[in-house]
């Protein structure tokens, strides 16, 4: 068996992967295996979507022809691969969904983030997928900033209110286009993070700070259509609310999981106690140069 | 689980009529009023967050045949998820069949389409402005027989699902030529110019909804062009592609005549003429 630390927890798994950090302990978190996984999910709390089945305590993807992913009580994940399964498709959906799904079993909130260190804590950039969160972080760590984490972290409120947030693992992924835009130098193809993507890892597991963190600015980025340039605005703590809430990560999986009021209750502290800026940058033009330079006068 | 028929297609090709006939059913069933951001039809069959919200997959991690292949299970879904009569979901891409050869949108939550033609000749003046190009690119655009609208490098940071949208005449043949496995009716956009109420009465029957004169008349007077252009202008449009150019740009037949040379004129009719000739496009 492998072990290893991701999204704060420490996970025991029969498959290596070499996206997560390894880590020596006695007594895992969280076991993942190979094995059969149950046909359907039953019982009034199931929330079925398409291929998708969740309730508080269990999850059930079966992704195409890759692979069928069970996830249980927040300690178990079981992977049945399909035919067509490729190792690393198998690992990004489990990496994905199903560590996903373990959070929320466990009452953790993960949020859509990257992140880099600044002044012994963390500034988040919040997005959807394509909103340019890891091409961001990857610019600022060319600026020699430190990346904290890759497009999802983990909320937690403390028990003094505060609320603070782990990474999940130590890799970024970028499509081909960013290296170019960021100046990092290409990775190799066996970096691809699935056979036929063009998105690629860049590790950064020397690098790797896994303890948590009190989070010391959050900016919501955002592409717009109709902006040449960029548009950065500070939010009132409503509007920082409602934005941040856009961003939690798997949102279908929150609310079949029933975890709203966990999530509210957190964001409510976070807006209270942290400034959040807006941030809107073109999505015509590459403006990351003077996106970078925008954001950093706010730090 | 017996699946429901009542998916509405609103089917075309880029910039023929779709999103104002759209404006004129939010408006109709709205009492007449009509925030054009607000437009109360059922999403576009390519949305990556409707993608996303039903399969708690991240699709930017999907090639496109995989995107293909959930489409229609997506849209059946929806169809049983919601409790209301119909679902009106507007789809760019042409008809046809994914990797598994089954249709990519769903015959068995089907109810019927509506197909909106427009002469290729203005669509190639509007579309490049839509797509922020010239009018060169938007004519090899619209003869471009790939399959996919965009290079098909799986790389997916839009906020669409690729489209399958062949080229213009492609597209026509699939919707409006072929015959498929459910009722089609063929708006020109042309005829909803000129006799906007005839046309519009006439979508209105086949799709089984009541209404007034009064009613379509009110509606119809909402979403007339200038009076859509007017609220872009005003409050912005959340549909809108271009940097520069209005969605709403001009909206009347026969541009061409003055907007493209006489050389992007014969390319366009070397390569539709038939299809052209088939809806009154060369006279």
């Amino acid at each position: 068996m492998h072990q290893y630390w991701a999204y704060g927890l420490l996970v025991e798994s029969e498959i290596e992967f070499p996206e997560l950090l390894p880590f020596e302990f006695e007594k895992s978190d969280v076991t993942l295996c190979i094995g059969k996984t149950p046909e359907t999910l039953t019982g009034e709390d199931v929330v079925h979507r398409v291929r998708v089945s969740i309730s508080p305590n269990e999850y059930l993807l079966k992704f195409l022809n890759i692979a069928n992913y069970y996830v249980a009580n927040g300690n178990e994940i079981v992977i049945q691969p399909l035919p067509e399964g490729d190792e690393k498709s198998i690992r990004l959906f489990a990496l994905s969904n199903a560590f996903a799904a373990i959070l929320y079993q466990r009452n953790l909130i993960p949020l859509h983030a990257s992140g880099i260190f600044y002044n012994g804590n963390v500034i988040l950039f919040c997005g959807i997928s394509g909103a340019g969160k890891s091409t961001l972080v990857t610019a600022f760590q060319q600026k020699g900033y430190i990346v904290f984490t890759d497009d999802v972290c983990v909320l937690q409120q403390q028990d003094n209110g505060d609320i603070t947030v782990v990474p999940s693992y130590p890799m970024v992924k970028l499509w081909e286009d960013s290296f170019k835009k960021t100046g990092l130098s290409m990775v190799g193809e066996e970096k691809r993070i699935r056979p036929d993507l063009p998105k690629y890892a860049n590790f950064y597991h020397e690098k790797f700070n896994n303890t948590r963190q009190k989070i010391d600015k959050i900016f919501i980025i955002e592409k717009n259509k109709s902006l040449i340039d960029i548009e950065l605005q500070e939010l009132t703590n409503l509007e920082a609310f409602k934005e941040i809430q856009i961003n939690v990560y798997r949102s279908l999986q929150m609310n079949a999981m029933q975890k709203r009021n966990i999530f509210f209750t957190i964001l409510s502290n976070l807006t209270k106690k942290i400034t959040v800026y807006s941030v809107k940058r073109s999505a015509h033009n590459n403006t990351l140069t003077e996106l970078l330079k925008l954001i950093e006068t706010k730090f | 689980m017996e699946i429901q028929k009542k998916i509405v297609w609103l089917a075309s090709y880029p910039k023929s009529g779709n999103t104002w006939f759209r404006a004129f059913l939010t408006a109709l069933l709205n009492d007449g009023y009509l925030d054009i951001n607000q437009i109360k039809t059922d999403g576009i069959f390519s949305s990556r967050q409707i993608f996303d919200e039903f399969t708690d997959i991240d699709s930017t991690y999907l090639y496109n045949h995989e995107v293909k292949k959930l489409q229609a299970n997506i849209c059946s879904y929806r169809a049983n998820f919601y409790e209301k009569e119909c679902l009106f979901i507007k789809i760019h891409d042409a008809y046809g069949y994914q990797e598994l050869n089954l249709p990519i949108i769903p015959t068995e939550s089907t109810l019927c389409a509506i197909y909106f033609i427009r002469n290729p000749l203005d669509i190639a003046c509007s579309l490049a402005s839509h797509i922020n190009g010239t009018v060169d690119e938007a004519i090899a655009l619209m003869n471009n027989h790939k399959k996919i609208n965009t290079s098909s490098d799986n790389i997916n940071t839009q906020d669409q699902l690729k489209q399958r949208l062949l080229s213009w005449s492609e597209h026509v043949e699939s919707w409006a030529i072929t015959k498929l496995p459910f009722p089609v009716l063929i708006l020109r956009y042309e005829d909803m110019l000129t006799n906007s109420i005839a046309c519009f009465i006439k979508a209105l029957n086949f799709l089984g909804i009541k209404a007034t004169h009064n009613q379509i008349e009110t509606a119809t007077r909402a979403t007339r062009f200038e009076e859509l252009k007017k609220k872009e202008i005003q409050k912005g449009f959340k549909e809108r592609t271009s940097l520069k150019n209005l969605f709403f740009r001009k909206g009347n037949a026969g541009n061409w005549h003055t907007e493209l040379t006489t050389l992007q004129i014969e390319l366009i009719k070397k390569n539709h003429s038939n299809v052209m000739q088939l809806f009154n496009y060369l006279d």
